[in-house]
């Protein structure tokens, strides 16, 4: 009953179509220089007070206003502000727009690209923009800038240590972010076990981090969203940029393919520890050992009409390691994704855009050689078609409407193995699983008084279990045990393109916002979330080898309320920015395991599998200082993740693994000038919940851990805190010397600028030995004594020399 | 993988740390440990009843005494048994109060000659502090250790030659089949505490049934290096499901270090209180296992 109010409530809105004489403003907003589309700028009519619209993704906007005559203008921060006469009184206007970058001796610091105000002014809330030359500032590992390192300093966000793969947003499991490269999904975001993001910052131009009032645009998880932009390329001239640093080397090259019409991006990067330190080690474990990530990102863009655009992006990734020589043990994991776009403006008030995506992401583990030993395969591809459409009703309505359909093969991995060259391979494991994901939305974003507005939507998702295929139907769950399948009917078999079962969920969102005045205001959100994929994982921190798993007839989809609020306020002609939210999250359907569950391998996984519940609650509070010559953020978050399993914990309610109560990140930088820059960042975090022993039982020898009161996670270990510096020394230099040489390079050589940049860092300064775990065992040295061990990942201070260029 | 992560770092200019660490546990109550692997060879067989004990408390496992510990199987009427039915009943005693309850097998009996054969149920009953706990175990049919040989390894840092053993053994084909295995060298059991090898059919779980049991269980039979004039035996368990189950339990939880670490969660155990059936009071809860194996050996010099 209540979505049908709501459906009615959406007709009755997006009908309210004015009947006075209207025109319509459109067009694309680019940089000057490279002609890269600005996400997000905003278009203000001066006449008009509070009217104006921003560039979408693709840097379209559109703009209905009564006719006359008008001055609109454009304001992106570090960008000269532009202001054009426009006259709408018998016809629409098209106006491209580009944007040169202020020329300043002292280039303002960009923290945000967008308008000052957007924090107040914009219906967004739980959301998160980095720019990637914010990106760049902040203190890194090895002082290699990355992605996900970066969005982990924001408030809302957690990990479970270094080394932990993936990131954890308002309480939400690893696997609940839509990470997502060009629109296509990333299923594992981590080189080197996290240390490092699959996302090369050289190909970077936007990343944003959603983590509530989620809009009905985005489902398919249930805790946040990433949207990572990679660049289109320089459609006006050749310029490149890259690196070098202690652990990998990066370079990416990007020019016209037809001068201001197509531009290409290609970067790479690849690790060489195990090129540079391997061989001359000593130790034959090392020396014969493999290991290394690379990464390729790819793009083009080509402007067929004034209307007409076409992106292709993609990414190639993998990560490799191999120990103990030939006989040894090995294993591996990449994505792919390939991205095709077509955005197409059938009116100055209807923006179109379809993507044809594909992803896969695949990992793989062995033992031995190909004569005798073993091998474990897995991967998940998906492919998606997604239409996509923008009506820019009125100043006052921008109505959102596609919908999106997935082909999922999920392939669980066969082991295969072979005992001896003699004997025959073997293979076993589980079955591929197909299933299908379909959705369609509608949304709008309403301006329902000057300030007063609202953006709402519906998603309906449905999700499609498709043979061929075996389903096994299991006996009731009976306590901490596996089930088995039922006696007589254990299971049914489907054949090709046969329905084994369904899912139809609606997804209500919901967004407000009301300006108290000029430089406040107040937002609220509630959003419902479905996910159809499930990662199994029973380790404490996620592993890139974790098998990603889907909804099925016996394993429910994972379900989550959202409801947040906030207060958003600017300070001093939006010099500050500051923002308090609150929210509490409601998940269902969170998988768990019973005692010795086996993960792997296991046709029969799901009888193995127990049905949860979660919640999430917390308090973020965030001040950013985006100008001036000191400028940095402050954000401190209070939160709790639970969650409640009937076998575990005694049926109670525990701390989810990443459960940090206190967050504070501070970010610190001060720019000398356009030369120096010196950066600091502090981090302080609640120590992790961990499950201790109490007591200990001796069988055969072995000394066994046991907690008496079979409690989980119902201690911490010590908190984490740590100080990074970095000092940046950036020298532009003019027609260096190099450029002369000759034949193919000719025209890259024709910059006339070459920029270079030393990055020197120092990671965990004050050499704080942070826990990643206690864990308890029998001493090396004395069996018969048990021992507490704290084990430490990052257990000095880490220097780091990165030489970056551009031209 | 703790130590594959370990090597990645400290060659990665990272370094991981270890240290040991001094940690206030909470405190818990004793509760009854029962060590009851048995096997049917013609040595005594022992069964240790302990007590838990505070996790950093390295003295020697209180022992539980006075308790009366017996083993009940249904003889079937067949061969080498008896022609009728017979309920065996087994006394295990604990003459010297050590908390090892011990029975010794009699080869003048055809029906205690063994404590088992394959294919026999049975039933422990515990008596002590008056609870009353019984656990189940079905004994199997052991595998066949085809040929065990030594083969050289590489030179060791003295330049003696290294040697570790190699085997040919094929898993009982048609059901799920449990092996333990154990090394002994120069009569000596080695390996333990820091690991058990135990196959599920010929590798880690089913899907190998009948294979001949595959390299990496191979290579754990040799723990440490062999040199030329070793005598090492190799036996093999058939030990019943939950009797590998709770050994890849409690070795993950004994081994649950580092990156890759999972939950800490107590080790199931297959003895149950049935005086106080189902309550969740610690005092009533049992630890430890209950497995009956069928067992076959095979011995090698090295040479």
């Amino acid at each position: 009953m209540k979505l049908h109010i709501y459906a009615l409530f959406i007709i009755a809105l997006t009908t309210s179509v004015a009947l006075a004489q209207k025109h319509t403003i459109s067009g694309t907003i680019k940089d000057a220089k490279n002609g890269e589309s600005l996400i997000g700028a905003p278009v203000a009519v001066t006449e008009l007070a509070g009217v104006g619209a921003a560039a979408n993704v693709y840097g379209f906007y559109s703009l209905t206003l009564p006719s006359g005559k008008y001055t609109v203008s454009v304001s992106y921060v570090g960008y000269a502000v532009q202001t054009f006469p426009i006259d709408l009184t018998t016809d629409d206007v098209k106006l491209n727009i580009e944007l040169s970058e202020k020329n300043t001796d002292l280039k303002e610091v960009v923290i945000q690209a967008e308008a000052r105000d957007n924090n107040v002014k914009s219906m967004e809330m739980s959301v998160q923009k980095l720019d990637i030359k914010q990106i760049n500032k902040i203190p890194a590992l090895l002082g290699e800038v990355d992605v996900l390192r970066a969005i982990q300093l924001l408030p809302g966000v957690s990990t479970v240590g270094e080394g932990a793969s993936g990131f954890n947003v308002r309480g939400g499991g690893v696997d609940q972010n839509l990470i997502l490269l060009d629109e296509a999904p990333v299923f594992q975001s981590s080189h080197l076990f996290g240390f490092f993001s699959v996302f090369n910052p050289d190909a970077v131009k936007d990343v944003k981090l959603v983590k509530g009032g989620i809009p009905a645009q985005y489902g398919g998880r249930l805790s946040s969203l990433l949207d990572v932009r990679m660049k289109d390329g320089n459609n006006k001239e050749w310029s490149g940029s890259g690196g070098i640093g202690t652990i990998f080397s990066r370079f990416a090259l990007e020019g016209p393919i037809v001068k201001n019409k197509g531009s290409f991006l290609i970067a790479g990067r690849r690790s060489y520890f195990d090129q540079l330190f391997f061989p001359f080690s000593k130790n034959e474990a090392i020396n014969t050992a493999i290991a290394y990530f690379y990464d390729l990102t790819l793009k083009a863009s080509y402007i067929i009409t004034d209307k007409d655009r076409v992106y292709v992006s993609g990414y190639l990734g993998k990560d490799k390691f191999k120990f103990g020589g030939k006989q040894g043990f090995g294993f591996d994991w990449g994505n792919q994704t390939a991205t095709v776009r077509y955005s197409h403006v059938f009116n100055p008030k209807i923006f179109s855009n379809v993507s044809l995506i594909y992803s896969n992401y695949n990992y793989s583990l062995g033992v031995g050689n190909d004569t005798s030993g073993f091998k474990w395969k897995s991967n998940i591809i998906n492919y998606s078609i997604k239409p996509e459409f923008s009506y820019f009703l009125n100043s006052k309505n921008t109505i959102t409407f596609g919908v999106n359909s997935t082909f999922y093969t999920f392939d669980p991995g066969l082991f295969t193995f072979q005992s001896s060259g003699s004997e025959p391979k073997t293979s076993f494991g589980d079955a591929k699983k197909y299933t299908i994901e379909n959705s369609a939305y509608i949304g709008n974003e309403q301006m329902i008084t000057g300030r007063f507005s609202a953006q709402y939507g519906l998603r309906a998702s449905n999700w499609i279990n498709i043979g061929p295929g075996t389903v096994y139907n299991y006996k009731d769950t009976v306590g901490n045990f596996k089930r088995d399948t039922l006696a007589v009917g254990g299971s049914t078999t489907y054949a090709k393109g046969e329905v084994q079962h369904s899912y139809f969920n609606l997804e209500p969102r919901l967004s407000v916002k009301y300006e108290l005045n000029e430089s406040s205001s107040l937002k609220a959100s509630y959003n419902r979330m479905n996910q159809y994929l499930h990662l199994i994982s029973n380790t404490t921190a996620s592993t890139p080898l974790d098998v990603w798993t889907p909804a099925t007839v016996n394993t429910k989809p994972q379900q989550a309320d959202q409801y947040t609020l906030g207060y958003f306020k600017n300070l001093k002609d939006n010099t500050y920015e500051t923002s308090v939210e609150v929210y509490y999250k409601d998940m269902r359907n969170q998988v768990d395991y019973v005692d010795g569950a086996n993960l792997l391998l296991n046709k029969l996984l799901e009888g193995e599998l127990v049905n949860g519940k979660g919640r999430a609650y917390g308090l973020e509070v965030y001040l950013k200082k985006s100008r001036g010559k000191f400028n940095g953020w402050i954000s401190y978050t209070l939160a709790r993740s639970e969650r409640k399993v009937s076998t575990i914990n005694n049926g109670n309610w525990y701390p989810n693994r990443y459960d940090k109560p206190h967050t504070l990140n501070v970010i610190a930088n001060y720019d000398f000038n356009p030369k120096y820059t010196l950066s600091a960042n502090f981090i302080y975090s609640s120590g992790t919940p961990a499950t201790f022993p109490t007591t200990r039982a001796t069988v055969q020898g072995l000394v066994i851990p046991n907690n008496t009161y079979n409690y989980r996670n119902n201690v911490r270990i010590p908190a984490y805190h740590r100080l990074d510096i970095s000092f940046q020394i950036t020298n532009s230099k003019k027609n260096a010397r190099w450029y002369t040489i000759p034949g193919i390079l000719a025209k890259v050589c024709k910059k006339p600028t070459y920029e270079s940049n030393w990055v020197f860092s120092v990671y965990n300064v004050y050499n704080q030995q942070n826990p990643f775990s206690i864990y308890f065992q029998r001493s090396a040295t004395n069996p018969s004594v048990t021992e507490a061990v704290r084990y430490s990942i990052i257990a000095r201070p880490i220097p780091g020399i990165t030489y970056n260029f551009k031209f | 993988m703790k130590n594959i992560l370990y090597l990645l770092l400290a060659t990665t200019l990272l370094s991981s740390c270890e240290k040991v660490i001094t940690v206030q546990l909470q405190e818990g109550e004793a509760q009854l440990v029962v060590d009851a692997f048995l096997n049917n060879d013609t040595l005594p067989q022992t069964i240790k009843l302990r007590t838990t004990q505070p996790y950093f408390d390295n003295s020697p496992a209180p022992a539980v005494t006075g308790a009366t510990v017996t083993l009940e199987t249904t003889i079937p009427a067949f061969p080498p048994y008896t022609t009728i039915e017979t309920q065996r009943t087994l006394i295990f005693t604990d003459p010297n109060n050590t908390g090892d309850y011990t029975w010794k097998p009699d080869a003048s009996n055809i029906l205690t000659s063994r404590l088992t054969l394959p294919f026999l149920l049975h039933k422990l009953i515990i008596k002590t502090q008056g609870e009353q706990y019984e656990a189940y175990s079905f004994s199997d049919d052991v595998l066949k250790i085809d040929s065990l040989w030594s083969k050289e390894a590489k030179n060791d840092s003295t330049g003696a030659m290294r040697y570790k053993l190699d085997m040919k053994a094929r898993d009982l084909s048609g059901r799920p089949n449990f092996t333990w295995f154990k090394t002994y060298r120069n009569g000596k059991l080695i390996g333990i505490p820091k690991n058990i090898v135990t196959c599920y059919d010929a590798a880690f779980g089913p899907g190998t049934d009948g294979s001949l049991v595959i390299p990496p269980i191979i290579d754990a039979l040799s723990p440490e290096n062999f040199y030329k004039g070793d005598v090492i035996t190799v036996e093999a368990h058939a030990i019943d499901q939950f009797g590998y189950v709770f050994f890849n339990l409690a070795l993950a939880q004994i081994n649950n270090t580092g990156l890759f670490a999972s939950p800490t969660t107590n080790t199931p155990s297959n003895v149950v209180n049935v005086t106080h059936k189902g309550s969740k009071e610690p005092r009533y809860k049992a630890l430890g296992c209950f497995s009956v194996a069928v067992v076959t050996r095979k011995t090698i010099t090295v040479k």
